[in-house]
C-alpha cells in the first residue's frame, strides 16, 4: 500500500503537461502538517455516497464552478463518478480529504481574499484519496481531469488504505492560468498558484438505501 | 510519495464544446458593441454589432419563438433556428387567474436550525446543466407537497450592462427563499442547494453572481428591470413559490395575472429537465 499523505513536485510527462520542479514534500502541499493519520480510518460501509461540489473562491474561476461526486461501495469495490462544470479549461485536481468541513472565507488567515490550499487544509485536513486517473494504484503520478469534466473510476478496496468516506470532504482545485493570483496565494509544491487554488468543495454524505436499487 | 501531473485525463474529459440552448427567446437587447439574446431559461447569447450573419430584425422576429441556438465557448451565438413550439406538458398552463393581487403568506420557519434541516433535505439528485428555474420549482413544490411549507422565490435579474461587462452567462437566476424566525426577527434566507452549503442571506447569495458585490436593487416591477438605464448591475424581485420564470413576474405587472397554485404541467416540465 502506498503512502498518499505526501505530495512531491510534478513531473512533466505529457505534451500538455505543465512542469514543476523539485519543491518541498510537506504533507498536503506547501508545508502543512497532517492533522490525522489516514491509516486510522475505518473501512467504508457498503452503500452510496454523494458530495455536492459547491464553489468557493468562486471569483477566481472562469465560471462559477459546480459539480457532483457519486461514490458507490459494493463488496470490495469502490466506484467513483464525478463531474464539474467550469469555464476555465484547466486541470482540476480532485481529492478526498480527511476533514469534515469545507473551508469558508473565514479560513482566509492572511486576509488576501482567497482561501488558498494551505489555508484550506487547516480545515479539510490532509489528502486521503487522490481521485485521479488510477485510483487503485494511487501511484506516484497523478493525472487529473481538465475543464468541464466527467470522471469515472473503479478500484478494489483491498488496494487502498482503509476508507471511511462519510463526512469527509472533496476539494477541487484549478483556476484559469491567466487569472493572475497574488503572491500571497500558496502553491502546491512548485505548481502555479492558479493550479493550486481550490475552487469547489463538497462534504460526502451517505445516501439512503433505495429498495430494489 | 505522490507526484502531481498537471495534465488532462484525456479518456474521460469532455472536450470544450459549444452549448446548445433550446428555449424560447425572451428578448433581444442592444448594449454597447453587442446584442444580447435572452432566453426564457435564463441563458444569454452574445451577437456582435459587427456580425453580419444574424440580422437584428430577424432576431427580433424570433422573440417568443422556441429556438435551438448553438453558442460558442464565449457564449457568442453561432447559429439559431426556430423549432416546434413548447412541449405538450408546458402548453396548457391552467394556474393563472386574473384576480386582484392575492395575499400570499409564506410559512415562517421557527429557527435557523430548522431552516438548515429543510436545506439538507432538498432533493440532491438534479441533473448536470439543469436550469435554475426548474431546480427551484422542484425544491419549492416538494417542500410544499411533503411538508406543507410555503416558500418564496427570489429572482436576481442581471442588467444588460453587467452581462456585457463580465460576459455573464445568465440574465437571471432564481432560488427558493424562506422566511426564518431568527431570535424573534423574520429574516429571508435563500436556499440555493447547488451553490451553497446552507441557507444564506440574499446579499450573500447575490455576491456569488455579482462580482462587483454591488447590492441588487429590489423592485416590485419587472418593467423597472426591463427598461433600466443600465446603471445597476442587478435587480431583485420576490415571487411566490408558484412563480416559475421571470415571465410570471412580468405577467403580474402587465396582465394582472397571478399564480395561485402550482401548474402540474410546469412541475412535470421542471422534473423532466432538471431531475
Amino acid at each position: 500500500m502506498k503512502k498518499i499523505n505526501k505530495l512531491i513536485p510534478a513531473a512533466c510527462l505529457l505534451a500538455l503537461a505543465s512542469c514543476g520542479g523539485s519543491g518541498s514534500s510537506a504533507s498536503g502541499g506547501g508545508g502543512t502538517r497532517p492533522a490525522d493519520d489516514p491509516r486510522e480510518e475505518m473501512q467504508a460501509a457498503e452503500g452510496t455516497y454523494k458530495a455536492i461540489l459547491r464553489p468557493y473562491n468562486f471569483t477566481v474561476a472562469g465560471w462559477i464552478p459546480n459539480g457532483m461526486t457519486d461514490i458507490k461501495i459494493t463488496g470490495h469495490m469502490i466506484e467513483v463518478k464525478s463531474w464539474l462544470d467550469d469555464a476555465a479549461n484547466v486541470v482540476h485536481m480532485q481529492n478526498i480529504h480527511l476533514g469534515t468541513e469545507c473551508p469558508t472565507i473565514a479560513n482566509d488567515s492572511n486576509g488576501d481574499g482567497f482561501v488558498d490550499f494551505n489555508e484550506s487544509v487547516q480545515v479539510s485536513k490532509q489528502i486521503l484519496l487522490h481521485l485521479d486517473a488510477d485510483i487503485e494504484s494511487q501511484s506516484e503520478i497523478s493525472v487529473y481531469p481538465k475543464g468541464n469534466f466527467t470522471y469515472f473510476q473503479t478500484a478494489s478496496l483491498s488496494s487502498l488504505i482503509p476508507l471511511n468516506l462519510e463526512g469527509k470532504v472533496i476539494i477541487v482545485t484549478g483556476a484559469a492560468a491567466n487569472r493572475g493570483l497574488p503572491a500571497t496565494v500558496s502553491q502546491i509544491n512548485n505548481q502555479t498558484r492558479e493550479f493550486s487554488i481550490p475552487i469547489a468543495c463538497g462534504v460526502i454524505e451517505r445516501m439512503p438505501e433505495i429498495a430494489n436499487n | 510519495m505522490k507526484k502531481i501531473i498537471v495534465s488532462c485525463l484525456m479518456l474521460t474529459a469532455l472536450p470544450a464544446v459549444a452549448d446548445v440552448v433550446t428555449s424560447t427567446i425572451h428578448s433581444v437587447e442592444k448594449v454597447k458593441n453587442n446584442y444580447l439574446v435572452k432566453f426564457e431559461n435564463g441563458r444569454v447569447a452574445f451577437v456582435s454589432n459587427q456580425n453580419k450573419m444574424f440580422g437584428v430584425q430577424n432576431l427580433h422576429a424570433l422573440k417568443g419563438a422556441r429556438v435551438e441556438a448553438k453558442l460558442g465557448s464565449d457564449y457568442s451565438l453561432q447559429s439559431i433556428q426556430s423549432i416546434e413550439s413548447a412541449p405538450e406538458n408546458v402548453k396548457s398552463l391552467p394556474s393563472f387567474e386574473i384576480v386582484e393581487p392575492p395575499t400570499y403568506e409564506p410559512t415562517v420557519i421557527p429557527s435557523l436550525a430548522e431552516a438548515n434541516k429543510i436545506f439538507k433535505r432538498l432533493n440532491p439528485n438534479y441533473k448536470r446543466a439543469s436550469e435554475c428555474s426548474n431546480r427551484a420549482h422542484v425544491w419549492a413544490s416538494e417542500e410544499f407537497k411533503k411538508n406543507n411549507i410555503k416558500s418564496m422565490k427570489v429572482f436576481a435579474l442581471f442588467t444588460a450592462s453587467y452581462i456585457d461587462r463580465v460576459r455573464f452567462k445568465w440574465w437571471y437566476h432564481v432560488a427558493p427563499m424562506f422566511a426564518v424566525n431568527e431570535d424573534g426577527r423574520i429574516e429571508r434566507r435563500v436556499m440555493d442547494y447547488m451553490f451553497n452549503h446552507h441557507p444564506v442571506t440574499v446579499k450573500e447569495w447575490t455576491d456569488q453572481f455579482v462580482f462587483s458585490k454591488r447590492p441588487c436593487l429590489p423592485t416590485t416591477r419587472f418593467s423597472e428591470y426591463d427598461v433600466n438605464p443600465q446603471t445597476e448591475d442587478c435587480y431583485l424581485m420576490d415571487g411566490t413559490m408558484y412563480d416559475w420564470t421571470p415571465t410570471d413576474l412580468s405577467n403580474r405587472e402587465l396582465q394582472g395575472r397571478y399564480k395561485t397554485d402550482f401548474s402540474q404541467g410546469e412541475i412535470r416540465a421542471a422534473y423532466s429537465e432538471a431531475f
